[in-house]
């Protein structure tokens, strides 16, 4: 049931399409017809892509749904032709098709845009383990380009790629990347942050050392504080702050997840929030 | 600690506070998650300090690259000859060559049920064989100081010269083994197939035409006639 929002996301999204090509070309004759044809064979398609070995089961459908689009666009204001001729022109789309897609599933950790959206809705509701499983398993590629494009030491390398991957995590979270080109996004955000990180180096050598290392000491004395405070903290609490601040959960999200109203959740995380300061008061 | 101090005693605006736990928040998580990535991470074999698979990257990938592509250079290099040698060879020089390298005379083929007293012929025979022709060259030389010496060994003699790629002797025995063989006698017309071969080799075009010539028209083997009229036809 969790893949549920996706699947509707995609359906929606032909729905969609198919609409737009129907606003987009009203005078086009051919629309209808192969619009008709698409529906009526779309399975019929799909099995022939499949027994063709055109492209695996599992990308049948949605090559199935590129290749009708194209063959709309292709017979656009143009006479209708007979079933065989249209049955031809789908399967050389189809190949097509498979070839980018097959390209776009390299360039994306071998995502397909339907379980890209789906490893979103599940980091999104705090299940990491699809991102997990995709991005841990190019970490050590990652690190390998990092050293072999900007000659990082080993150490340096893996921290860029690891502070990458929480950003990306993030940021996917968010919702702010988008299907495309994640490999090379990744790889060059990873060097991107290899980069700043030297340059971070080198401007902290004209700090003097105390100042660097008072600078330090009091962000890792807050870090202990919390540390201390949060474990007196309530399971609930925990889960509201984390919630709150860490996974960017707005508190109407939150109220819906535990069943309250928009108001007490507020009054909740306040008291939350309350608390945690009278430990700190202990602690400091 | 000055932030800490003035979240403690409530001095911060809502605002300040969401800031303020929102960065030691993201902080204390994502150490967590970093570390328990580093944990699987380190599972699979992928550790901060250590990893086998790339030691001292730089200098190894640009052994590996400029590796790579001296060997690129040298297949290319050796295909390029190769290519332009093959390109060089005439064509009726490398169907005559395939034509002797193809079906490879066997000795026992033809002398099978005969009783090789003889214990040079035993031994030339057996070296013919097993394709030592050196050893069979030595063999069939001492047999031909023999009375015993045949128009058969003669050929063999003069096979075991062409395989050894010695064309100019090997057309020699042929030429000595056409006048030993009386008309009709074994191999006589392998003899001439195999010394036109030889002809070719050696560059005398004329003699192997006239030779393939005849075979082409009276040769009662199907096979001679068709392999002879075949290198005919490409012969300038």
């Amino acid at each position: 049931m969790s893949h549920l929002p996706a699947f509707l996301l995609i359906w929606a999204k032909q729905t969609s399409n198919m609409v737009t090509t129907l606003l987009q070309y009203p005078m086009d004759k051919n629309v209808g017809g192969i619009a008709q044809f698409a529906l009526e064979h779309a399975v019929e398609a799909a099995e022939r892509l499949v027994r063709l070995g055109i492209c695996p089961p599992a990308q049948a459908k949605e090559v199935t749904a590129s290749a009708m689009e194209c063959l709309k666009t292709a017979y656009y204001n143009k006479n209708m032709p007979d079933t065989p001729a249209l049955w031809n022109a789908f399967l050389t789309f189809a190949v097509q098709e498979t070839q980018s897609m097959e390209k776009k599933l390299e360039q994306n950790f071998g995502l397909s845009e339907v379980e890209f959206e789906r490893m979103a809705a599940a980091l999104r509701a705090g299940d990491k383990s699809m991102f997990e499983f995709v991005f841990l398993a190019h970490f050590a590629a990652c690190r390998r380009y990092v050293c072999k494009t900007y000659g990082a030491s080993l150490e340096d390398a893996y921290d860029a790629t690891m502070d990458t991957l929480m950003e990306f995590h993030h940021r996917l979270a968010e919702g702010k990347i988008q299907y495309g080109n994640l490999r090379y996004l990744f790889t060059k955000m990873a060097g991107q942050r290899y980069q700043r990180s030297q340059r971070a180096w080198s401007e902290a050598q004209s700090i003097p050392a105390d100042a660097l290392a008072s600078e330090n000491t009091l962000a890792h004395e807050a870090d202990s504080i919390l540390e201390k405070a949060w474990d007196k903290l309530c399971e609930e609490c925990r889960r509201v702050l984390k919630d709150f601040y860490y996974d960017k959960k707005n508190l109407n999200v939150l109220a819906e997840e535990m069943g309250k109203d928009h108001s007490a959740m507020r009054k909740q995380k306040q008291r939350c929030v309350d608390k945690l300061r009278v430990y700190f008061m202990r602690f400091l | 600690m000055e932030q800490s101090k003035s979240f403690a005693i409530g001095q911060m605006s809502e605002t300040e506070t969401d800031l303020f736990l929102g960065e030691l928040l993201q902080r204390k998580f994502d150490a967590e998650q970093k570390n328990t990535w580093s944990k699987i991470l380190e599972a699979r074999g992928v550790s901060k300090h250590a990893d086998p698979e790339i030691l001292t990257p730089v200098r190894r990938s640009l052994w590996h690259t400029w590796g790579r592509i001296a060997a690129a250079a040298v297949f290319l290099l050796c295909a390029a000859i190769g290519v332009y040698r093959y390109q060089m060879e005439p064509t009726y020089l490398r169907m005559a060559n395939n034509m002797i390298q193809q079906d490879k005379l066997a000795y026992g083929d033809f002398r099978k049920g005969e009783s090789d007293a003889l214990a040079e012929r035993m031994k030339a025979a057996d070296a013919y064989q097993r394709g030592d022709y050196a050893a069979a060259l030595q063999h069939w030389q001492v047999l031909k100081t023999q009375p015993a010496f045949s128009y058969d060994d003669q050929f063999f003699l003069a096979m075991t010269l062409l395989y050894l790629d010695n064309v100019k002797g090997a057309g020699q025995a042929f030429e000595e083994h056409a006048r030993m063989v009386p008309k009709g006698g074994r191999f006589e017309q392998e003899g001439t197939y195999y010394h036109a071969l030889a002809l070719v080799k050696i560059g005398d075009l004329k003699a192997a035409k006239a030779k393939l010539a005849i075979l082409s028209t009276s040769s009662t083997s199907r096979y001679l006639k068709r392999q002879a009229a075949q290198l005919l036809a490409v012969l300038p």
